[in-house]
């Protein structure tokens, strides 16, 4: 994961949603994501990513495509 | 027209995905592809298509950092292909401890370690892009941060 969360100019929020947590503590595979929401965060509409993200628990030494 | 990109590796290669709809459709370029494993990417935007890009590369003694800079055209998408990139050597390193002795303590044999942090990108109000990348050196007590400005062709 890079951007955890980004807001465009005309306020639609994105977040991005990762089986592995930022702190590489939390591992909860099947997830892939990204949120959206065009209102302010009153609703969300889950989209798919194209391409495919190699997603495991942390291994320093082999680290994570993501 | 606000566009949602996302930037991943696929191993050996980085790719930029770019979605003009929410994120209902998306169209697809390889920005970055080489020998080594590409990892970490970092993706910032500004303004309408501009982005900053960053990533790892390489293992071990081999691990450079890779910052980048794109204007994107919807036009040009099929003929993006690798974009131009800086590398550079950063300062963190494999932590020396009890149970991991690097005898070899030059910059060069040293297994560099990212420790999972990411090389931050911003864009300064000046125009510049900037990366910061940790500095973490165990076998000299050197830690910090590195901060580099690159100007904008």
């Amino acid at each position: 994961m890079s951007s955890h969360l980004a807001i465009s100019p005309t306020g639609t929020i994105a977040v991005r949603i990762t089986p592995l947590s930022a702190s590489a503590k939390q591992f909860d595979a099947g997830i892939d994501s990204v949120a959206i929401s065009a209102d302010g965060g009153a609703s969300w509409t889950m989209r798919g990513l194209p391409g495919t993200r190699l997603w495991s628990a942390y291994d320093k030494r082999s680290p994570l495509l993501r | 027209m606000n566009a949602l990109y996302s930037l991943w590796s696929e191993g050996t290669s980085l790719r930029l995905a770019r979605s003009s709809d929410r994120g209902a459709s998306w169209t697809t370029v390889p920005v970055a592809r080489g020998g080594d494993t590409l990892y970490f990417p970092y993706l910032i935007a500004r303004g309408n298509g501009e982005l900053g890009m960053s990533w790892f590369s390489g293992l071990r003694t081999r691990v450079r950092a890779n910052v980048a800079h794109v204007r994107f055209d919807e036009r040009l998408a099929d003929t993006l292909g690798a974009v131009p990139a800086h590398s550079y050597d950063f300062a963190s390193f494999r932590r020396v401890d009890a149970g991991n002795i690097q005898r070899d303590t030059t910059n060069v044999t040293r297994e560099r370690d990212t420790a999972g942090e990411y090389a931050a990108l911003l864009f300064l109000r000046d125009g510049r892009l900037a990366t910061v990348t940790t500095i973490q050196d165990s076998a000299r007590q050197r830690y910090g941060f590195t901060f580099r400005p690159y100007r904008i062709e």
